[in-house]
């Protein structure tokens, strides 16, 4: 079986022979051309400043002095959606050349700053937040804009790289809570996701995932009714055993795993990294189905532990799944 | 209603708009400041409580304590004496490395509906940076700092130590953010701990009490 059979099998939420690592295992396209300077200070498309933070491995920031406007009340004049003709993507262009073999992998493209995201860019997130509850109807009019943009890119790219997983980012909540109402998400947010999801699979894209991090548990049944496949980032600040009982048959988890405890802290042992792994597997894949992991030094900011997370993955996704398959519990020799 | 209820209601609510102009009609209607000042003060402690229990959200604290400033503004020069609150100072600020601050601002939004007068350094600020603004500012009671990445944990035990070593006195220090935990804060020497903004008003108050 290769890396693409695999995959397909997550998605149609049977056991897949190894249990895989999206980095690993698929082909990867990112949209730094239009939505977000990746590792260096600069502009995205939409003339929004972006900082490197030398302390956080260069990941890029959103530069709060440098806000479009503060207010709804010219938000139109002020916006600059990218006029996507006028776009360089060439870098895109020659990445794309280099996924030579399709029919073995698939390819994802991981697609930054959503909808919510953008005003925020654009407008401050205090700003933003106290938007959303004064001016609510303007709010959903901007939003619907950055939509339109969205649907414009996803095709863009898909006829440069023709993904067949597209992950949608638009983090969702905090630590403790969803960021705004659930009367909300559903009036403005989820109505332009479900029209995001549609097009992207009309367009040829075979499977859409969201990214959002913190807590979003309460959410996840409106949520999954604009159409997503599945769930990226998966904090544990969410009841996550109950989510995959309840929803284990409908959400692909693509977790970054435990990102702020084993993973983020430094001087982790590997045992105790190897450990959180298989807990891990346990928890989402309890089936053997549904799990594909994403752990990235984005959200660890652990160079070290992440090298270890990545090697155990490889070498213990199929023996995890060789044991769920024969019923048995999956007890790795780690190493110490 | 009265004009102080319907004050408080609109704060809770986060009427920015109307919250000045009733202001202004409750101090018309003979209302003493101070007790217009309280009401608002306890309508943000509502407020806290209702998001520490998950009744309400970040945007509708944000709006309230907006429109409790507005209140403020117009409050400020009928108050009685320099204008200074009577709980002291706060110092508050996102250790180095680290640019989160929209916890950091929830925080201190509500510290100052408490009653304290706040000094916001920002974020990615170095611990000397902490030691001096306390050496700066009259009255510090309080120094709270946030930090809300795995990485800049250290730098939240660097600022604590660097604060406490400092021989300085007088205050104490509150640490938050999302990794951190109530064992971890107790670990790093700080005074208090507080899950959310709400609480963080709380606990500051009660460390001063
Ligand atoms: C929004 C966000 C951002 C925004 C921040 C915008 C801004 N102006 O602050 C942006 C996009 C810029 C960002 C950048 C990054 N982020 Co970020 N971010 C978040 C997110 C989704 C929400 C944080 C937030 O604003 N919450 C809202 C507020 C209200 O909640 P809060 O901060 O927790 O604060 C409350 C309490 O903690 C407490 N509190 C906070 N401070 C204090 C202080 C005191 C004294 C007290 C008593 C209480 C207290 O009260 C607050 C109010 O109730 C979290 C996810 C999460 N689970 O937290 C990730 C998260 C924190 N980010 C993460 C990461 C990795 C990053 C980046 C490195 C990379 C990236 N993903 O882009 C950069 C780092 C930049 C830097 N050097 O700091 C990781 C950290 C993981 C780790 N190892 O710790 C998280 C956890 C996401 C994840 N998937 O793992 N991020």
């Amino acid at each position: 079986m290769n890396k693409r059979e695999n995959m397909e099998l997550i998605f149609q939420h049977k056991q897949p022979d190894w249990i895989p690592h999206l980095g690993n295992d698929t082909y990867g396209i990112r949209d730094y051309v239009v939505e977000r300077p990746i590792m260096t200070t600069g502009d995205d498309a939409w003339g929004c400043h972006w900082i490197s933070c030398p302390s956080s491995l260069n990941i890029t920031h959103p530069d709060g002095a440098d806000i479009k406007f503060e207010d709804l009340e010219n938000w139109r004049e002020n916006i600059n959606i990218p006029d996507l003709e006028k776009v360089d993507f060439t870098p895109m262009i020659e990445e794309a050349k280099a996924f030579t073999n399709r029919d073995e992998k698939m390819i994802q493209y991981v697609s930054l700053n959503g909808i919510f995201e953008r005003t925020h860019i654009l407008m401050g997130f205090e700003n933003a937040l106290c938007a959303c509850m004064e001016e609510p109807e303007e709010f959903g009019e901007m939003l619907k804009a950055v939509a339109e943009h969205k649907i414009r890119l996803f095709k863009k790219v898909y006829d440069i790289a023709q993904p067949d997983i597209l992950v949608y980012h638009d983090d969702m909540a905090t630590q403790a809570s969803q960021f705004l109402n659930t009367n909300f998400y559903k009036k403005y947010l989820f109505p332009l996701y479900k029209q995001i999801v549609e097009a992207a699979r009309e367009m040829g894209y075979k499977y859409v995932m969201q990214h959002s991090c913190g807590r979003i548990e309460k959410i996840i049944p409106e949520w999954l009714e604009c159409g997503f496949d599945g769930w990226d980032s998966v904090m544990p600040c969410n009841d996550l055993y109950e989510i995959k009982k309840e929803f284990g048959d409908k959400i692909v988890f693509m977790p970054g795993l435990d990102t702020q405890g084993v993973l983020g802290k430094i001087g982790s042992s590997r045992q105790e990294i190897e450990e959180m792994v298989v807990r891990w597997m346990n928890m989402l894949a309890s089936d053997g189905t549904g799990l594909i992991i994403d752990a990235t030094l984005a959200y660890s900011l652990n160079p070290a532990n992440e090298v270890i997370c990545l090697e155990f993955i490889k070498k213990h996704g199929k023996p995890f799944m060789d044991a769920k398959k024969a019923g048995i519990e999956y007890i790795p020799d780690l190493e110490v | 209603m009265t004009k102080i209820e319907e004050v408080k209601a609109k704060v809770e609510a986060g009427k920015s708009k109307l919250v000045p102009g009733l202001v202004q009609e409750a101090l018309d209607a003979g209302n003493n400041p101070q007790d217009i000042l309280d009401a608002m003060v306890d309508s943000m402690g509502v407020v806290g409580e209702k998001f520490s229990t998950g009744e309400i959200f970040v945007p509708e604290m944000l709006i309230a304590a907006k429109a409790m400033s507005k209140g403020v503004d117009v409050l400020k020069p009928h108050l009685a004496g320099d204008g200074s609150s009577k709980l002291g100072t706060c110092v508050i600020g996102t250790v180095a490395g680290d640019l989160h601050d929209i916890g950091k601002n929830l925080v201190s939004l509500m510290i100052e509906s408490a009653g304290f007068d706040m000094v916001d350094l920002g974020v990615d600020v170095p611990a000397e940076t902490f030691v001096q603004a306390i050496k700066d500012n009259d009255n510090v009671k309080i120094v709270a700092c946030s930090g809300l990445l795995t990485s800049t944990m250290p730098a939240l035990k660097e600022a604590v130590a660097a604060i406490k070593a400092s021989g300085l006195t007088g205050f104490k220090v509150i640490v938050g953010g999302a990794p951190v935990t109530p064992e971890y804060a107790a670990e790093i020497g700080a005074d208090g701990f507080a899950p959310d903004a709400g609480t963080a008003a709380v606990k500051a108050k009660e460390l001063v009490a």
